[in-house]
């Protein structure tokens, strides 16, 4: 019994340690979106989006908006034709495409208008409180590249991780007899109060 | 002469530490799930046909309130909403057009969407089935003060206490790893391979 006792201290804490900085990130961002009109301020200032450069460019033919296999790939066409890589979404914007480049620091756009048959470069103008939603909002397996995939499986540590940390946390209260009563009450307290809210909302 | 132990800084920082986290623990449970499903958006949409319920149509009835040339869509909604009996936050597309309001009523379990029809004083008013996925998201997603009810002005400073939970769970636990000489190695192991993943992360990504 004390070898699990102190392996379940060893994770909570271990875990703890390791997952520092996205702790720190989704706190911080979340103070940010929960008082998100004293922040507005503090967004980049428009343009948001910074011209880099237009040039001619014919894609063979425009996939379908209902078609996001299609669309992907041919988003996958044109950033490898510009020398570009990294996690991206597309959607079709009439009879153009929009690409939108994810990146931490600098987020890309590349629109493509069919009709003129010219591509556009944009650069997200930088804003620190941006990058703190990026880093929350970041989330999903699928764009290739070991990164990418790192990053989604960090989320799913950290998720799983609270998930032990509450689990070993449990068991680590109820080992300490004294503490019962008012761990009852806490948690009690906490049980009830998203309870009241959940139908009150 | 040594504090006793019941009130040593460093039993209260364990407590608070404890008592913190089983108040807190339903919210944390929300978005750790709530993480999941976002992080596998694809494969939990894939167990729903590929999507999630749209909204059908519920209702449609005559609306007569007369609202002055002044008042904001926020406003009108507000009345709308406790007109229909669904009161409660809710959200409104920016720039409508004057003639049709939309109004996106998101309760716990349950979203509706009601269109006002100023000019020809009526109300569509639509309901989307709620799957599990989407209300652990929901509750995820919800945040902020704006909103002008009790009950969501008491979720956001749960929210709140959430954060302010997070950021004392890092600095008390810092505290006791290093309270605990067998663990600093190992913990600083820890530590430093976190920051070092996030760091190449960050610079990369």
């Amino acid at each position: 019994m004390q070898n699990w006792n102190l392996l379940f201290r060893r994770a909570h804490l271990y875990l703890g340690l390791l997952l520092i900085p996205w702790v720190l990130v989704y706190a911080v961002s979340t103070f940010v979106f929960n008082h998100r009109e004293h922040f507005r301020e503090y967004r980049a200032a428009d343009p948001q989006w910074l011209p880099l450069w237009e040039k001619d460019y014919t894609l063979p033919a425009l996939p379908a908006a209902n078609n996001p296999t299609a669309l992907r790939a041919a988003a996958g066409t044109i950033l490898a034709a510009q020398g570009m890589s990294g996690a991206f979404a597309v959607r079709r914007t009439g009879q153009g495409l929009m690409i939108n480049v994810a990146d931490f620091w600098h987020p890309h756009r590349l629109a493509y208008d069919a009709a003129a048959k010219k591509l556009r470069a944009e650069e997200k103008r930088f804003a620190g409180i941006e990058l703190l939603a990026r880093l929350h909002e970041r989330t999903g397996y699928g764009q290739g590249g070991p990164l990418n995939n790192l990053w989604a499986l960090m989320v799913d540590v950290y998720c799983v991780t609270t998930l032990v940390w509450i689990a070993t946390g449990l068991y680590l209260w109820w080992k300490l007899s004294v503490t019962r009563r008012w761990g009852w009450l806490a948690l009690g307290g906490g049980v009830t109060t998203i309870v009241a809210l959940v139908l009150a909302l | 002469m040594n504090p006793t132990p019941s009130t040593s800084p460093s039993k209260l920082i364990r407590r608070v530490h404890l008592y913190l986290a089983l108040f807190l623990t339903p919210w944390m449970i929300v978005y750790a799930l709530s993480g999941l499903v976002l992080n596998h958006n694809e494969t939990v949409r894939s167990w729903y046909g590929g999507k999630f319920p749209e909204f059908e149509k519920i209702e449609e009835r005559p609306y007569t309130t007369v609202f002055s040339t002044g008042a904001t869509p926020r406003e009108i909604g507000v009345q709308v909403l406790a007109d229909l009996g669904l009161a409660g936050s809710f959200n409104t597309p920016p720039n409508p057009p004057a003639e049709r309001l939309v109004f996106n009523r998101f309760a716990s379990f349950s979203a509706h969407r009601v269109t006002y029809f100023r000019t020809e004083n009526r109300v569509v008013i639509e309901k989307q089935i709620t799957p599990a996925p989407v209300i652990v998201n929901r509750a995820h997603f919800r945040s902020g003060y704006e909103q002008p009810y009790l009950a969501s002005k008491i979720w956001a400073a749960t929210v709140d206490l959430a954060v302010v939970g997070m950021i004392f769970w890092i600095l008390s636990g810092v505290f006791m790893w290093w309270e605990i000489k067998p663990a600093r190695l190992w913990g600083a192991l820890c530590a430093f391979a976190g920051f070092g993943i996030f760091g190449v992360l960050l610079a990369t990504l």
